[in-house]
């Protein structure tokens, strides 16, 4: 086989997981609030200005960058349930999906105010090295993402099959007024779940930093990928985000390698609407049993 | 003695329809307290009003403090538990995950939370065998009794069932009342919506009857039993 294949393929998980992480914070909000949450996308792009700010302007290094990030983001996560979605609870599904939108409008915009509409780079903390292993030309970057997306995930398994707390939020996720019935405090697994969900995608923004570049448009498009990764996985089903987000990363990966770059978006899109065709309830379809 | 529980003049709404008018109530210390009535007359209302997951207007008290602003979670922490009708498990968690999610919503310890696995499993054993089992995988009687269950985990003062006999078998209610009537003579109050009216007489110390958003009668279930009306209307007698 062409090790140019084997290449392909890291990079390719490597990109998947980037979407899986952010199509993990949609999926998390659609299940504890029933919100589709489009601002997703842009929590990536602010993460890369963030990380920026730690890592280049103030010098931190990378473990402490990705630290802050979780934590400014859990933060602001906490900011966004009460100024976006709280004032709305109770709207309809239209209200907060524009909602949502107004909200990525004023982020991407307050975001252009503070660093600027020039695109950066971000490159801690590999410096952009690239390894030849084999013929394989390895990009340590992406193994960074792939092993960070493991742990991530792992983690957060952990809290939602082993942790009190967690029962909580699958609990919210699977009935919500019988949750509340048993004395849930529903509001809070909300905000809880809003500052997971922005703390992944900040994480994951710092990641791909090297891959993306640092820029202001880097959230419209990643949001859309994650939303196509969503609903090919399976709307709702966290396995199905993440499986979702490697075939798009994939998918996309391989068209650009085998067409030309501007190919890679129509052809994410063409596996959707393939999917919509042939098995529109998703790669795993939601099963009452599995569904967390 | 004051009655643990008071409804004076209560009403409850689902946006601008009123679907529960000035309806008064009492539940005493110890008792089992039965709501019947036709399908759409007002039972499980008068239930979500209490549990507070309705708007409701009037005075609601519950050993003695006003509860009738109050959130459904705080509801619980006072002690009212309210097992919904339709058993309502969460489908896609196992028997001992339902129960411990009953036991942590209400911000119990690790230790409290195994204690009242192990009193609720001692309530209903058939449970042990399905411990590792998931939700949907239940049947209908096992999912009641896993609902009534998990409503225990959060030490309740007065429990409040909707409808546990829905849908299943005769002798499998009666097991399951058998056990409720257990639950209540360990010194738990019950507050009972139930179709089955003969059932209810049978359990019940008292009853009220409901029509239309409104309680029209209430009495000890031994003169309701013999009470012309109730016997046409509802005993098919």
């Amino acid at each position: 086989m062409d090790p140019i294949y084997l290449q392909l393929l890291v990079q390719g998980l490597a990109i998947g997981a980037i979407y899986g992480l952010v199509a993990l914070g949609f999926v998390l909000i659609i299940n504890t609030v029933n919100v589709v949450n489009f601002a997703q996308g842009e929590f990536l792009m602010l993460g890369g200005f963030v990380g920026l700010t730690f890592g280049a302007l103030l010098g931190f290094p990378y473990w402490a960058v990705l630290v802050c990030t979780v934590i400014v983001f859990a933060i602001l996560g906490t900011v966004f349930d009460k100024v976006i979605y709280q004032p709305l609870r109770g709207g309809d599904f239209a209200t907060h999906l524009i909602g949502t939108l107004a909200a990525a409008l004023i982020i991407r915009n307050v975001a252009q105010h503070i660093w600027g509409p020039e695109a950066r780079s971000y490159y801690e903390p590999f410096h952009q090295k690239i390894f030849d292993v084999g013929g394989v030309l390895i990009n340590p970057q992406h193994l960074l993402i792939l092993a960070m997306t493991v742990l991530l995930v792992a983690g957060l398994y952990y809290f939602l099959f082993r942790t009190g707390l967690g029962r909580l939020m699958r609990a919210t996720a699977q009935d919500r007024e019988t949750a509340r019935l048993l004395g849930v405090k529903v509001k809070h697994v909300g905000t809880l779940t809003f500052s997971m969900s922005l703390a992944m995608g900040g994480v994951a923004g710092v990641m791909v930093a090297p891959l993306f570049l640092v820029d202001l448009n880097v959230g419209f498009i990643a949001g859309l990928k994650a939303f196509i990764a969503t609903i090919i996985g399976g709307w709702g089903s966290i396995p199905g985000a993440l499986a979702g987000g490697l075939l798009v990363g994939l998918v996309e990966i391989f068209a650009t390698h085998f067409f030309t770059a501007a190919f890679k978006d129509p052809v994410a899109f063409a596996v959707l609407m393939l999917f919509l065709i042939v098995r529109p309830s998703g790669i795993f379809s939601e099963r009452v049993g599995d569904k967390a | 003695m004051s009655a643990m529980l008071k409804l004076a003049s209560v009403s409850a709404f689902y946006g601008p329809m009123q679907s529960l008018h000035e309806a008064s109530l009492e539940v005493d210390q110890g008792e089992i307290v039965v709501l019947i009535g036709a399908n759409g007359a007002g039972k499980s209302t008068l239930l979500r009003a209490i549990s507070g997951v309705i708007q409701r207007r009037g005075e609601i008290s519950f050993l003695g403090e006003r509860i009738d602003r109050l959130e459904p979670e705080d509801i619980v922490r006072l002690g009212i538990v309210h097992v919904p009708e339709g058993r309502r498990i969460f489908p896609g968690m196992t028997v001992r995950e339902n129960l411990e999610v009953g036991g942590h919503a209400v911000g119990r310890s690790a230790a409290g939370i195994r204690q009242g696995i192990e009193e609720a499993l001692a309530h209903f054993p058939r449970l042990k065998d399905r411990i590792g089992s998931y939700g949907w995988s239940l049947s209908g009687g096992e999912q009641q009794m896993l609902a009534v269950g998990r409503g225990l985990m959060a030490q309740p003062k007065l429990l409040m069932l909707d409808e546990p006999s829905l849908g299943l078998a005769p002798l499998v209610t009666r097991d399951l009342f058998d056990i409720v009537r257990g639950i209540n003579e360990s010194g738990v109050p019950m507050l009972l919506v139930e179709q089955n009216v003969g059932l209810a007489l049978r359990y019940g110390q008292r009853c009220y009857v409901m029509e239309t958003g409104n309680i029209v009668k209430h009495g000890p279930t031994a003169t309701m039993a013999d009470d012309p009306v109730i016997a046409k209307a509802y005993l098919g007698s």
